[in-house]
């Protein structure tokens, strides 16, 4: 039985001018120890996704069909008492913002002890604190007492992410999921926080959920990746193959999109705009964007099987149409 | 040989703290021909975005002048006549702040024309500003939050070309926008400096971009000149270490990207602070081909290899000068 | 917030004196066979110790109460926006410290105790009471529009402005002025209630307006002596101005609504 299981999701959001149908349908599943990764551009819906599995969505938001699945169990309707030993003692999140997942006026101890504690019960101040010190270390955070006794705005921002990344070591027993985690670092930080971010994870088999906009950093972390674009997942295969053989037009575009450190010139990018949520295309939602649209994208696609161990959700892989 | 468009010499910019001292940019030496894209790379405190502000006049150097078209260039943005203001113009980094949100796109490019003493006709200014951005002429009497990042950016473009300067300074242009829109910024401006004849120097830490956009590299770390070089060069041979330990952690997609990287020299250690530099080279820390000298010395920058410059003890360890302990 | 903007309106309307039911009363009036009495069908509101109809007295005190708020702030808001837009431009420099220092000193005396002061020097009258006023309150707008103005000052649009040759009155009216809109509304809208407050005090004390003009103020102050047993002569216009502040607190936090959601 897979570890995650999201179902033909659906999530509106209601705002001032109207209801944005941001997800429309997303299928995703996750394998115990496996790694995914949900790569798309911004406001694709790749957070509002894995906020729904985690069921942090803000209160305007509202699930209007699928499900969730977690070890079995409905994530959407487990009562509030599961759904709090779920996050303290099994699945967890790292932040896109290393800062904004800190509370600047408390100490690190402070945040770090708090965790501790509530993700198991009855341990005495030592053991929190050797606990502490064994998930900073893990971390690779040199000195730990030091850090224990610092202020957020006292640490470079990868020791912050550190930091945020043993924090949810603390509970991330069996899932993580990290949203955009090097975005906001130097690129030399980056490489070192997802090297140790993979080390990490597979020595303990955590399972892992990685989202990105950055394609080059998501190849050399996941085994298996989900493109999302306009709240739909567009396709979904081993990492390699998507990346070597992407079958999706926007797949396919959107890696041809990013300057080569090879050289090549500058690219073309995809032109257009992603479609509004409030107003999407009934159909396939690239539509307006892709080379490649016939009169049956005027429907939704299912996800066809594609290339090798893909599936993209495009007519040109249904059997019956073909690239003209 | 023709005058350089744009020259540093010896510039450096302290910044004195309650601490000690900060040395954002230190004993920078660099010359940029015209019509050139310079590619000013770094991570943070390298004092790429430092120097962009010099070049504005937005900071001023503690010591060192910048010359611009041969001539020394006051320091002070107020300082300099207004026509020199106008000749370097700068695209800034987020584009949410780059326009005041309560002027629609007419009124924020009708700012610099009107200044400019040429107000006659205004309106078909901003239409011919629009068009060579590659934007619809209606947006003109759209507001910022009307637009999306990459729309707001072209029209930043537009505001910094209506003085018609000769260089522009584009502070990581493209950085905070998605992969599929910076192709299309990338392209307008590669479009426009081959039609206006502009001189970019263009900031950013994104060595895969540089690659395809830049005529010449320079890669900088905790304020110095690191490595510059023209960039073919660069990439066939990348020779400080730092250099290399950034291309081996670029983020690359393909795999004929992978196997043109250098060989991995895995990235460890902290970015040290730029308070408290370590004596000698101040990335001896992290460098895996430290050596005694490295610790004591601070390398100067060598012409390695015509028109590739390199501070670094390794090159060429047989004629070198020992600048003094 | 459109409700609270309906009160608002209200009052507004209350302008008229042709809503009130006995005009005579604002004036010199006196009518000692009506005096005293409480709440009625003729008299709503009651009638004070010399007959007047309190209602009447009470809309036409209205009157009064908004036009001294109307003096006032366009004496004050003015000038201290003005103000307060230099001193945020030039941020770190010394005019920039003078005027906040200035605006530190008035701030420092509290503004009832400043209009007291100031009232009490010349000859108590409407007109002193609303310069009186007046000069207690621009350094706040000051303070606020500097708070704004140092930080939008530093936003990229601005650099790009000055970058292009922008002269420095454009940056600040056109650039930051703007931006800082929002909250000077805010404060404007919610003010107007304050400031009648202070008028109505000022009047309490005698220092407002005179007898025989209406005011809400001078009405409590008349009506105090009467006290428990009279009670309306005191108590309407004090619920009067109760509703009057209130009003303009909601339609405060309306406007306050109006420019947050345009920000984000």
């Amino acid at each position: 039985m897979p570890l995650l299981e999201v179902k033909d999701l659906r999530v509106q959001y209601r705002v001032y001018e109207g209801v944005l149908k941001v997800l429309n349908g997303v299928n995703l599943t996750l394998e115990k120890g496996e790694k995914v990764g949900i790569i798309g551009e911004s406001a694709c819906g790749k957070t509002t996704t894995v906020k729904t599995v985690m069921r942090l969505l803000a209160s305007n938001s509202k699930v209007t069909g699928g499900e969730v699945s977690y070890a079995g169990e409905d994530v959407l309707k487990m009562p509030k008492k599961k759904l709090s030993d779920l996050r303290r003692k099994k699945m967890s999140m790292v932040f896109q913002d290393p800062s904004s997942a800190l509370n600047p006026v408390f100490t690190i101890k402070q945040q770090l002890y708090d965790i501790i504690k509530y993700s198991a019960d009855g341990l005495s101040k030592n053991e929190i604190h050797e606990r502490a010190v064994t998930y900073l270390k893990q971390a690779a955070l040199p000195e730990p007492d030091r850090i224990l006794d610092s202020y957020p705005f006292q640490l470079s921002g990868g020791m912050k992410q550190r930091v945020n990344i043993a924090m949810a070591l603390v509970s991330a027993n069996e899932l993580l999921i990290a949203d955009e985690p090097g975005t906001s670092l130097d690129v030399t930080i980056e490489d070192q926080i997802m090297r140790l971010l993979k080390k990490i994870v597979e020595e303990k088999g955590i399972s892992v959920i990685l989202i990105t906009h950055a394609l080059g950093t998501v190849k050399n972390f996941v085994d298996r990746i989900y493109v999302m674009y306009a709240g739909t997942i567009v396709e979904e295969g081993p990492t390699r193959e998507v990346f070597n053989n992407p079958q999706h037009p926007y797949t396919q575009m959107l890696i041809r999109a990013v300057p080569k450190l090879t050289g090549g010139g500058v690219p073309e990018g995809i032109l257009g705009q992603v479609p509004s949520y409030l107003t999407p295309p009934p159909g396939c939602r690239f539509i307006t964007r892709c080379p490649y649209s016939m009169d049956v994208c005027d429907h939704v696609p299912a996800m066809y099987d594609a290339g090798t161990d893909q599936r993209a959700a495009c007519f040109l892989y249904d059997g019956v149409h073909r690239r003209k | 040989m023709t005058t350089p468009i744009l020259t540093g010499e010896d510039l450096r910019k302290y910044f004195p703290v309650k601490s000690g001292v900060i040395k954002a940019v230190d004993e920078l030496n660099f010359r940029m021909e015209k019509g050139e894209v310079l590619g000013v790379v770094g991570e943070s405190g390298s004092g790429k975005t430092t120097l962009g502000n010099m070049i504005m006049g937005i900071y001023q150097p503690t010591s060192g002048r910048i010359t611009f078209k041969g001539e020394s260039l006051p320091a002070r943005a107020k300082a300099r006549p207004i026509q020199l203001k106008r000749d370097i113009q700068m695209v800034f980094q987020n584009p949410a702040s780059s326009l005041n949100p309560r002027r629609s796109v007419r009124q924020a490019l009708e700012v610099p024309i009107r200044f400019g003493g040429d107000a006659d006709s205004i309106r078909d200014r901003i239409d011919q500003l629009l068009e060579v951005v590659e934007l619809p002429v209606e947006y003109a009497d759209r507001y910022p939050e009307e637009l999306g990042g990459g729309e707001k950016q072209l029209v930043a473009i537009a505001r910094a070309l209506a003085t018609n300067p000769s260089l522009i300074v584009l502070d990581e242009p493209t950085s905070s926008l998605d992969v599929s829109i910076q192709a299309k910024i990338i392209n307008v401006l590669m479009r426009l400096k081959l039609k206006l004849g502009l001189s970019y120097v263009f900031i950013t830490h994104n060595l895969s971009l540089m690659r395809n956009v830049a005529d010449r590299v320079m890669i900088m770390y905790l304020g110095k000149v690191r490595e510059v070089a023209p960039t073919e060069e660069f990439f066939r041979n990348p020779m400080h270490p730092y250099t290399r330990m950034l291309l081996s952690s670029i983020p690359v997609v393909t795999e004929a990207e992978e196997a043109a990287k250098p060989q991995k020299i895995q990235s460890v250690g902290e970015i040290a602070g730029a308070l408290n530099l370590p004596p000698g080279c101040a990335f001896h820390p992290r460098c895996p081909f430290i050596m005694d000298v490295c610790k004591k010395v601070d390398p100067p920058l060598i012409e390695v290899a015509p028109g590739h410059w390199c501070d670094c003890h390794l090159y060429p360890t047989e004629n070198r000068q020992t600048s003094g302990a | 917030m459109g409700f609270a903007a309906i009160i608002g309106i209200v009052f507004v309307a209350t302008f008229a004196p042709w809503l009130s039911p006995d005009p005579k009363s604002a004036g010199l009036y006196v009518n000692f066979a009506a005096a005293g009495q409480p709440p009625s069908s003729v008299h709503l509101f009651g009638t004070d110790e010399i007959g007047r109809d309190i209602l009447t007295r009470i809309m036409f005190g209205f009157r009064y109460s908004l036009m001294l708020m109307a003096v006032v702030l366009s004496l004050s808001v003015a000038p201290g926006v003005f103000l307060g837009l230099i001193a945020g431009y030039y941020n770190g420099r010394r005019v920039s410290s003078i005027i906040m220092r200035v605006a530190d000193v008035f701030v420092a005396v509290p503004p009832l105790l400043l209009a007291l002061s100031v009232a009490s020097v010349l000859t108590p009258s409407a007109i002193d009471a609303m310069l009186a006023v007046s000069l207690a309150w621009w350094p706040w707008y000051t303070r606020l529009v500097y708070s704004s103005a140092s930080s939008i000052r530093n936003e990229d649009f601005v650099r790009a402005a000055e970058l292009v040759g922008a002269s420095r009155w454009h940056i600040m009216f056109k650039e930051i002025l703007p931006n800082a809109l929002g909250s000077i509304l805010t404060k404007v809208t919610l003010d107007c209630g304050w400031v009648i407050l202070i008028g109505a005090a000022l009047s309490y004390v005698g220092l407002g307006a005179q007898a025989p003009t209406p005011d809400l103020g001078t009405m409590i102050a008349e009506g105090a002596t009467y006290l428990p047993s009279q009670w309306w002569i005191s108590i309407f216009p004090a619920f009067a101005i109760v509703i009057v502040i209130l009003g303009f607190n909601l339609l405060g936090d309306g406007v306050n609504d109006m420019f947050s959601a345009g920000i984000s």
